[in-house]
């Protein structure tokens, strides 16, 4: 077990969500490791600073009191019932439903047909990483393609090895393709409904110093979700730049964005970008959703994409690898 | 409250007997306010958004499935009723309305070597752990006040906030780790 995964346990342990054998290995590390033996002291005094700040009890009365003004505030509401009158038209259209949910329901078993081949593809990609421990494949079984995606994320934050190698995209054809970077992308199934492939780019402009851009190329993102965009430094030393982008697909077809930039550098440097935009999407055609400084220096953040899951990134086009 | 006596007062309450409501309100209310003293840390904050909480499960119990404890099902309204009072607090703030959380201290304090926690007692270290979870993204923030302030487990966790347990894992590892790098010259081993 590595430092990496016994932080992991560590934060597990303090909630009580550890196994017998996770806790052997977890107490077998910190013996032997200073370090996590460390981190292991100085998180269990942030969660035991964290559990004593305990509120005083409430008195009878004070609780007494607040339960009287409940009272009087939901006298006035109802709870959500069906009046009578209305239980013919909700037996209707619950009628209806269930004709459309049948409907669905045929899509519903191909998208977890999908999704278990999205998994076992997934599977042996990782099995290709040099050096790369086996990863917990039980940890991506997922029974929809809108949860694949989630811990696709998840799993990419998790296992740093792999930052920035793995790769889940949609080509032309509406096909989900997944891999490591370099090698040949694998088709695995249909892109989800609400995909949304999007393009993000940093663009700096210091007088003196010229343009410089630092570009996410393509990425496929689930309406509504939040994703982790990072853009590395163009030089050694250069720190990367990581934003959380979180955009919808709204009813008129154009999609909202927001965006804010996490500082890794120091993560408790409060930046005030939190920057909301509503984007057409058009391909090729960057957005400017915020922009901030002077003359002088001067940064942009552009998004753009695509209004339905489109083609691969060129190089992935061209040479068939992801 | 045992679980079948809490069982019996939903269905009671279903079934249209608004008084089953105010015996669950009763037994709940002290924790549920417990969880928005640390969400909000203020104690009038609290006791609006309690009772925010409660109006809403009123509106709502009838829907309540019983997959998870109740407790369960009223701390996760009570972290998202508390990330929607930030957003609308963030939103005034940014507009300039009331003014920002003050910034973690820059004086040094606590940085002698020997002992992390010189000067700082307990209230001044919940303060700052305040001020870090503050700083902190949403959805890590909440799976952490859930887990850490609801005492709820991981899969209750995931249940309420619909999302994978791993998920709740991550966020819950992630956001003590960024307390940690914040805090870390305060925090005694």
């Amino acid at each position: 077990m590595n430092c990496e995964e016994t932080s992991k346990l560590i934060s597990q342990s303090l909630d009580l969500e550890l196994n017998e054998s996770e806790k052997t290995a977890l107490r077998e590390h910190l013996a032997g490791c200073p370090g996590c033996a460390e981190q292991e002291r100085r998180l269990r005094a942030l969660h035991a600073a964290m559990t004593a700040r305990r509120p005083a009890a409430l008195p009878a009365e004070r609780v007494e009191s607040a339960v009287a003004e409940l009272r009087r505030r939901v006298a006035r509401e109802r709870p959500r019932q069906v009046e009578m009158r209305f239980r013919v038209v909700a037996l209707a259209a619950m009628l209806m439903m269930a004709a459309g949910i049948i409907w669905l329901a045929r899509d519903l078993v191909a998208a977890r047909a999908r999704a278990a081949g999205l998994s076992g593809q997934l599977a042996q990609a990782l099995a290709k990483v040099p050096g790369a421990k086996t990863p917990p494949i039980s940890a991506i079984m997922a029974p929809s393609e809108k949860v694949i995606a989630e811990q696709v994320q998840t799993f990419c934050a998790t296992y740093d090895y792999l930052d920035g190698s793995l790769r889940w995209m949609v080509s032309d054809d509406g096909e989900v393709q997944l891999g490591l970077s370099g090698s040949p992308a694998t088709k695995t199934g249909s892109a989800p409904r609400d995909a949304l492939v999007l393009n993000f780019q940093y663009l700096e402009r210091a007088s003196g110093k010229g343009v410089r851009t630092l570009s996410k190329p393509q990425f496929v993102m689930i309406s509504g979700e939040e994703v982790s965009v990072r853009l590395k430094g163009d030089a050694d030393g250069e720190p990367i730049y990581r934003y959380r982008v979180r955009a919808e697909r709204l009813v008129d077809g154009q999609v909202r964005a927001e965006v804010s930039f996490v500082n890794e550098a120091c993560p408790s440097a409060e930046v005030d970008t939190t920057l909301n935009a509503k984007v057409q999407l058009v391909p090729g055609k960057p957005v400017l959703v915020g922009a901030s400084g002077d003359e002088a220096h001067r940064w942009e953040l552009y998004l753009w994409g695509a209004s339905r899951p489109a083609v691969n990134s060129s190089a992935a086009a061209e040479t068939g690898r992801l | 409250m045992d679980e079948l006596t809490e069982r019996q007062l939903i269905k009671r309450f279903k079934r249209g007997d608004t008084a089953a409501f105010d015996t669950l309100m009763t037994d709940h209310y002290d924790k549920v306010y417990a969880l928005a003293c640390r969400t909000t840390g203020s104690e009038d904050e609290a006791h609006a958004l309690a009772q925010d909480v409660f109006v809403q499960a009123y509106q709502s119990l009838g829907g309540f499935d019983g997959r998870s404890r109740l407790a369960t099902w009223l701390y996760s309204i009570t972290v998202n009723k508390g990330i929607d009072r930030r957003r609308a607090a963030a939103a005034q703030r940014k507009l300039g309305i009331v003014p920002g959380l003050p910034d973690l201290p820059s004086d040094g304090r606590g940085r002698s070597g020997e002992d992390p926690t010189v000067g700082l007692d307990a209230e001044e270290l919940g303060e700052m752990i305040a001020r870090a979870m503050a700083r902190i993204p949403e959805d890590q923030r909440a799976t952490l006040e859930l887990v850490t302030h609801g005492q709820v487990s991981y899969v209750d966790a995931a249940r309420a906030l619909d999302c994978s347990k791993q998920t709740v894992a991550w966020r819950v590892w992630n956001a003590r780790r960024l307390l940690r790098e914040m805090l870390q010259d305060y925090l005694k081993p």
